[in-house]
């Protein structure tokens, strides 16, 4: 039995290699797509931008470097229609498994992103953990504005939006964390949006706030203070710092712990959702003009100002989604769907008008731990 | 050659072969069930699995195993009956892995030549008999169990609970229907049934162990895919795939060959235990050499698995749960409740 599994092993090495695809796919003449960037044109088609390795020779006959990255826009009546195409640019067949991020243009983000997201969904090469991401233009817009000779924009992007457990201002979604949200939150969710700046003649990205969905199409932007509320509603906000003024000056806590429980009482009409927040933060900086050890009463009332500023941004992240846009990005409803299923049941069809009628409550609680090297007094 | 395997050894093939169903399970059959219920259904599969085999348990308490002439006509219909069902299984199991291999492993490569090639090493795996088959899957089940462990380790801070629903949301009737549909795909229930003779020490206690920890794998399995996925398993075909490449660890982006390998191994032990099975039963009660058997299935399962391989229609038709839960039905609890009543009627007639 022992001869037979390594026969069987090695025959399957052999066979795979012996494949008729195994000789003419070599890397080189596959595109290894990193990042892909869709915008719909205005006959309904596609215009899809690939950012791909380039996999050929590293330098021109010159002797000048060649960029790292190649960018190809390519069009088609749909997505996967488009990506396939691009072999006729220079005979490569794309590969996805590679691909970082997705990123949307503005008017697909109006139109409704979600059948040009069903082909990552269903193509076995795309990982379900690919972020995904909107950007104000176009996205072939962006990604010429962005890239550059020695950069990877989508490893830059998809770096940037992993990390943002790490910072409360960014927000990240994957596509299977998308598509989950879309079924199952009242068809609500976000994306970060991403865009770039200029930095000493070269041009970087960054995350600058979060858009909004409903049904797939752009409701809202939120602002990086949004977006902070934003990720400690939905958890997500496990490090980063807390902006406040203290004593009519900027001060900053950074969190280190965080702990959100969210509850919603339906027993009366409308439901009561109660979120309450508590953080373990060290002081990170206060008015250091006057360096000097803050005193407990100085401690207790930092952590009050930090606790009013996450509470209002908080509820006002509250009263912009669900009484102005009337748009479940939180995904708080699901807690009616977990704790009182009848009613969520019997109240689905309108669960818009019952989120605007809710009341929310927000309590946040902030221990500071450490107040860092200054003990000058 | 009367080889025997122990009670331990002969759970651990079960144990890898019904791990594979999980592993290898598509939401398309689970329709109207949300998260919690597929959790939830584990238990009820367990009672179901403990009801439909009870007859066959209490045949071999009362009659023992050496009970009758093995070319009588009633063991040769058994052994037709049995013979089906396993080559049934067999095919289904094939193809599955032909569908997983086509879409996820080499989603651009034809993939019948390692269809050919599986077959025709678990045909000689089955030729080389039961002990070798039970050596190996106590080799695998290690490292399947700790590569099953890794992932759910590195899943861990992925779970969100909130992707948990209400049980019973679309009503009791898809939460009995899905884990009927799972007693229907568990072809080890008919494997117990005809075990008996090749398997030494207490039966029943290892099978009391083997239902609770595979329930337990699956149980675990099902909630791992239902809090981390949560409603996008619905949409995938291979969703316990899906949370294994979600799995991230050092620098590999996704444990999805983990799974794989895995995948390989256990349908590996599955077809060899199935083709080995027919030819024992066929050669036992008509007198055929197990070697002729042995090719024969290897043969007709190759051009089966070649004609279902060329279209998904064929193989949804196929794998249909009706099908399967017809023959673990009539193969497992009513052909032991026909023995029973035969063997009580000659008793009656001797007296």
């Amino acid at each position: 039995m022992r001869k037979a599994v390594i026969i069987l092993i090695s025959l399957l090495c052999v066979g795979t290699m012996l494949n008729r695809n195994a000789f003419k796919e070599d890397i080189s003449n596959k595109a290894v797509v990193q990042g892909v960037g869709i915008d719909i044109n205005d006959d309904g088609t596609y215009s899809v931008t690939l950012e791909i390795i380039n996999t050929e020779n590293y330098s021109n006959a010159d002797g000048t470097a060649k960029p790292v990255m190649n960018l190809h826009t390519l069009k088609g009546k749909t997505v996967s229609s488009a990506i396939k195409s691009a072999y006729m640019i220079d005979g490569k067949i794309p590969l996805l498994s590679q691909n970082r991020v997705i990123i949307i243009g503005k008017e697909l983000t109006e139109k409704g992103i979600m059948p040009s997201l069903d082909f990552f969904i269903r193509d076995a090469e795309n990982y379900p953990t690919v972020q995904i991401a909107a950007v104000e233009g176009k996205a072939e817009d962006f990604f010429k504005n962005a890239s550059s000779e020695t950069t990877v924009v989508s490893r830059n992007i998809e770096k940037i939006l992993i990390t943002s457990d790490e910072d409360t201002k960014v927000s990240s979604i994957t596509l299977s964390e998308l598509v989950n949200r879309f079924k199952s939150s009242g068809s609500s969710f976000y994306m970060p949006i991403i865009s770039t700046f200029k930095e000493k003649d070269k041009q970087e990205v960054m995350s600058n706030g979060t858009a909004v969905f409903k049904d797939g199409k752009l409701v809202c932007d939120l602002n990086e203070e949004e977006t902070s509320a934003l990720n400690f509603l939905c958890n997500k906000a496990r490090k980063g710092a807390v902006n406040f003024r203290f004593d009519d000056v900027p001060a900053s806590i950074s969190i280190i712990k965080s702990k959100v429980t969210r509850k919603v009482d339906f027993s009366s009409e409308n439901p009561n959702f109660s979120v309450k927040i508590k953080l373990d933060a060290d002081l990170a900086e206060m008015d250091c003009d006057t360096a000097r050890n803050p005193s407990e009463s100085d401690i207790k009332a930092m952590g009050k100002y930090a606790e009013e500023k996450i509470k209002y941004d908080i509820e006002a992240l509250c009263n912009k989604l669900y009484s102005e846009k009337k748009v479940d990005a939180v995904g708080l409803s699901r807690l009616i769907y977990i704790y009182y299923p009848d009613k969520y049941r019997e109240k689905e069809k309108n669960l818009s008008e019952i989120m605007t009628d809710s009341q929310y409550s927000v309590e946040v609680e902030i221990c500071i731990r450490r107040i860092g090297q200054d003990y000058s007094s | 050659m009367n080889s025997k395997i122990s009670v331990f050894q002969f759970y651990s093939i079960l144990l890898l072969t019904r791990l594979l169903i999980t592993l290898t399970y598509t939401p398309a059959y689970t329709k109207d069930i949300t998260a919690s219920d597929m959790i939830f259904q584990t238990v009820l599969r367990l009672v179901f699995g403990i009801i439909i085999t009870v007859p066959v348990f209490w045949l071999n308490k009362k009659y023992g195993i050496e009970r009758r002439d093995k070319k009588s006509t009633f063991n040769k219909i058994k052994a037709i009956i049995f013979s089906a069902v396993f080559f049934y299984f067999s095919v289904t199991t094939v193809s599955r892995l032909d569908l997983f291999a086509g879409t996820v492993v080499f989603p651009e490569t034809d993939v019948k030549f390692l269809l050919l090639l599986v077959v025709a090493f678990c045909a000689y795996g089955a030729y080389l008999g039961i002990e070798p088959i039970a050596r190996s899957a106590v080799l695998f089940i290690i490292p399947v169990l700790m590569s099953l462990a890794f992932i759910c380790l590195m899943l861990v801070k992925k779970v969100d609970l909130l992707n948990l629903t209400p049980l019973f949301y679309n009503g009791a009737l898809p939460v009995f229907k899905t884990a009927l549909n799972a007693v229907g795909r568990t072809v080890e229930y008919a494997v117990i049934a005809v075990s008996f003779p090749f398997v030494t020490g207490n039966s029943k206690k290892g099978f009391f162990i083997w239902m609770a920890v595979q329930t337990l794998l699956t149980a675990v399995i099902f909630f791992f895919e239902g809090t981390i996925l949560g409603a996008f398993s619905r949409m995938q075909l291979f969703p316990v795939y899906t949370i294994a490449s979600i799995a991230q660890c050092l620098f590999f982006r996704g444990l999805g060959t983990l799974i794989t390998g895995m995948w390989i191994l256990c349908a590996f032990l599955k077809i060899s235990l199935l083709i080995f099975l027919q030819s024992k039963l066929i050669s036992e009660a008509f007198g055929v050499k197990k070697t002729v058997v042995t090719v024969t299935v290897a043969v007709l399962l190759s051009a089966v698995c070649l004609f279902v391989s060329g279209s998904v229609a064929r193989f949804n038709f196929l794998d249909t749960s009706y099908i399967k839960f017809v023959l673990i039905i009539l193969s497992v609890p009513v052909l032991a409740i026909a023995e029973l009543i035969g063997e009580r009627a000659k008793k009656c007639v001797k007296q």
